[in-house]
This record gives C-alpha cells, structure tokens and sequence, in this order.
C-alpha cells in the first residue's frame, strides 16, 4: 500500500514538474489598424498646419465609428484568428485606452520641459504596444457596371518595421452581391496567405531568435561616454562584444555608434532564458546588457522597453 | 478437410492484400502519380475551403476521377495552389519539402484508395466528366474535375496528428 502510494506520489510530482518546466514564449500581440492611405481616401483624418506645412494624420476614432466596411472586414480577420488561437487586439478598445491615459499625457513633460510630441498612431501604439500591425487598405472599385474589392493588407514587425506578409489582390467583380459579402469575400481571399506568412515568421522567432532593436544611450549628467576606455578597449567595443556573446550565432547589426548613443538592429535573442524554461522578451535581455555596463562602468542603468521587441538602455542612473 | 480448404482460400485472399500494403512498388507507384498533375483556383470558396479545378490521369475515367480527387487534397498539402485574377494563391500546408519522405507511412495509409483524404473532398461533380474536361491519352484518359476541399479541416488534421505545428504552438 504505502509502496503503490509513493509510486503515485512521484508520477504526480514528474507531470507537475514537466508543466513546470518548459515555459512558453511570449506570445506577439497583433492589431488591425487602417492604412493612412485609406484614412485619407475615406476623409478620416485631422488635419493641421504645422509651421506652414499642411498635414493630415489618420483619424481612427472618427474611422472606427462611422465606417461599417472597416468594422466588418476588421471582425472577419478577428474571427479568423480566433480560430487560429491569437486573437487580435481590439483597435476601439486600445482607442479608448488612449482617450482615459489622455489627461495625463496633457501633464506629460520631458526632462528639458518640453511636452510630448506624438502622432496619434504614436499615441495608438505605445498604448496598445501590438507586436504585429495589421495595416489594412481597401477600395471598392469600378470594372464597367460591376464592383469588386481591391485589396492590400501587410502584416508588419512593429519594431523592425519588416514587413512579415504582404496580401494584395482583387475580389470577384459583382453588380449584385452585397458589399459586405464581398468584404468579406477579400479577407478569405487573403487569409490562408497571411496566415503561411505568420507561420514563416513564427518559424524564423523559434529558429533563429526574437528578432528587436537595442538602443543605448547616456543621460547628459553621465561622467562617461561610449568612448571610455577600460583595458586596452573602448566601452562601445565591449558592448559589441557582450552582443555577440548573448545573441543567437552572433546575430546583430551595429547601426549607428557614437560616444553618445548605439543603437543595433537585427539583434536576434534567445526566446528563452540561460534555464531553458522561463521566456525572453526586449526588457529581460535588455535588464543583462544593463548589469553588464554597471559591472564595468559602476554607473546604474535605465532600461526601457517597448512590447516584446525594442529596449533601450540609458546609462547614467534610473 | 472442407474446413482447412475453406481456412486456406481465406489465407491466400488476405495475402495479396497485405502485400499490396507494403509493395514498394505499389508504394512508388501512388506517389510518383504526383509528379505531374495540373490543379486551379476556380474561386474564392466558402470559408475554410477551397473550390478547385484538377486533373488525374487514370487507364479508366473512374480511375483517373479517383486519381485527382487525390491530387487535389495532395496539392492542398504539398504544392500549394495557384491563384487567379479574382483570388489569392494559397499556400501549402506542408511547408518542409522533406515532409513526404519523413511521413511516408502516415501518406500512404491516407491518400489510400477511398481513405482518409476522402474526408476533405466535400463536393465533386462526380458524374463522368465529358467535353473539355475528358481527353483520351496514351495509355488512358486524363480528366478534370470541380473538387471543394475542406482546407482548414484538412489543416487542423495534420495538425492534431503532429505532421505540421499549429500557428500559436510554442506560445
């Protein structure tokens, strides 16, 4: 008896250990987010004369409220992805986000004092801090009495901008079917497309790393530059070289070093930690850079993220 | 002895049964048909499937019919499928090129004759092809057929069985 008790004791410790164990990756968030080419053949958009230069920005609010076609074609892809196992994130629900933080970005200032400048995508992104944007463009057009619906839908890598699938096409042209049929017509059209171009993407994340971009910086008070040497070796060297030590094979492209500010794209990082199980994003690679340039330098560091796939470090104090 | 006559016609039925199975000829024989076969997007399907035109070859029509029945699903997995003017072409399942080989035993049993490939074609014009659609060649016939293929039934298949990872696997 107690022998058949011990022996279960030790399988149910084994299954809660495996579950345990092998954590999973942190999963992107995607979101639908109408093209500025489309806000702006629709008329949603705000517009401003910025020191005599005419600008339009998108206006999504305005957009999500009164256009039905973009409400539709935006529920398709949601329904599609719930099936999937990744369901979007909801552009109205992240617009309302935006609205509640408003007043407190109106009491928002800069180190120097000045307000903050963004655009209201800005606004949109940090809020919402999707990994993927869905930026959807449609039109209905003309073929003689008939309509059909041109469509272009790019999904795309929010902090490297790389665009992950792209998806243009036209629909069946129709003097009959309802345009929401033919909206939707569209989403199944490119659905199966978009979904491979995810899937080769999620590939290269387990194959090759999270792909992010790191930007190191100093804060103006910080005794020392990218240029102090330590040894026989600048510190900017001794960054490049922690880089190379802690990124898959290698993996990075310094673009731009100057005793101020570093910043490095294409930085492929492990998804998951040195024990195997605990996930990875920007922010947890970004807190080991961090440790390494105090133990270098003494000088505390303040680490920044945005979503799962953009860290900056500014050295100098938190 | 009726009894043991009876036992042993049996035996003899069922081995060459067994051996159709596991002939390496037979086997090469089902999977270089694919090699060669014309399939396209006739239009955007209902959701979650696909409204394809295919051709099979085949020394009988049936047997041609049957042919690209197979080959439509096979396309779905393998090859992908070409678009036209009014839809997007759609990718294959599959996309490791060594997915066949790896997975040769879990093909064979399904693209078997009246097997499971059988499940994702819904809806065919299964009457005898005619016209355009049927062409007498050496050695047989070469027909087309209108096929819906269930992809994402097709899909979620081969991913329960473990042949190709689901989107969210590993998040």
């Amino acid at each position: 008896m107690k022998k058949h008790l011990i022996k279960t004791l030790l399988i149910v410790m084994a299954v809660g250990l495996t579950s345990v164990g092998f954590g999973q990756a942190k999963k992107p968030k995607l979101m639908v987010v109408p093209a500025d080419a489309w806000c702006i053949r629709n008329g949603f958009v705000l517009e401003f004369d910025n020191m005599g230069t005419y600008e339009q920005i998108p206006n999504y609010k305005a957009a999500m409220q009164y256009s039905s076609d973009m409400r539709a074609m935006i529920a398709s892809m949601g329904d599609f992805m719930q099936k999937e196992d990744f369901p979007i994130e909801s552009l109205e629900q992240a617009l309302k986000n935006v609205e509640s933080d408003a007043g407190f970005d109106m009491v928002s200032t800069s180190k120097s004092g000045s307000m903050l400048a963004e655009s209201p995508k800005d606004k949109l992104l940090l809020q919402a801090k999707p990994d993927i944007i869905l930026d959807l463009d449609f039109e209905e057009v003309k073929i003689g009495p008939r309509t059909a619906i041109k469509f272009n839908m790019q999904a795309i890598d929010a902090y490297t901008g790389k665009i992950i699938s792209g998806n243009v096409g036209q629909g069946t042209p129709s003097s009959s079917i309802d345009k929401t049929i033919q909206l939707q017509e569209a989403v199944l059209s490119f659905k199966d497309n978009f979904l491979s171009g995810l899937m080769n993407h999620f590939n290269s994340l387990f194959k090759d790393g999270r792909e992010i971009v790191v930007e190191v910086t100093r804060w103006d008070n910080c005794d020392i530059d990218f240029e102090e040497e330590y040894g026989d070796t600048e510190l900017g060297e001794l960054i490049e070289q922690w880089m190379t030590d802690n990124t898959v094979s290698g993996r990075f492209s310094t673009q731009m070093a100057t005793e101020n500010r570093m910043k490095f794209d294409q930085v492929r990082i492990p998804l998951y930690k040195n024990d195997g199980r605990t996930a990875l994003d920007a922010r947890g690679w970004g807190r080991g850079l961090a440790k390494y340039i105090k133990n270098t330098t003494g000088q505390e560091c303040k680490v920044q993220s945005r979503g799962l796939g953009l860290v900056r470090i500014t050295m100098g104090g938190k | 002895m009726k009894k043991l006559m009876t036992t042993l016609l049996v035996v003899m039925m069922i081995i060459p049964i067994a051996s159709e199975a596991q002939n390496p000829s037979k086997r090469r024989k089902l999977f270089n048909n694919w090699n060669n076969y014309e399939v396209s997007t006739v239009q955007v399907g209902q959701d979650g499937t696909k409204l394809l035109k295919v051709w099979g070859f085949g020394k009988k029509v049936d047997r041609a019919v049957t042919q690209a029945k197979k080959n439509a699903v096979h396309a779905c997995i393998f090859r992908g499928i070409p678009g036209n003017e009014t839809s997007m072409s759609t990718p294959a399942i599959c996309k490791d090129p060594n997915a066949l080989e790896s997975n040769l035993d879990y093909f064979y049993d399904f693209f078997e004759t009246g097997s499971t490939y059988l499940q994702f074609v819904n809806l065919t014009t299964d009457g005898v092809p005619s016209g355009q659609d049927r062409r007498k060649v050496d050695g047989g016939y070469k027909v087309a057929i209108y096929v819906q293929v269930m992809y994402d039934n097709l899909k979620d298949r081969l991913e329960t069985d473990g042949i190709v990872r689901k989107l969210n696997s590993g998040f």
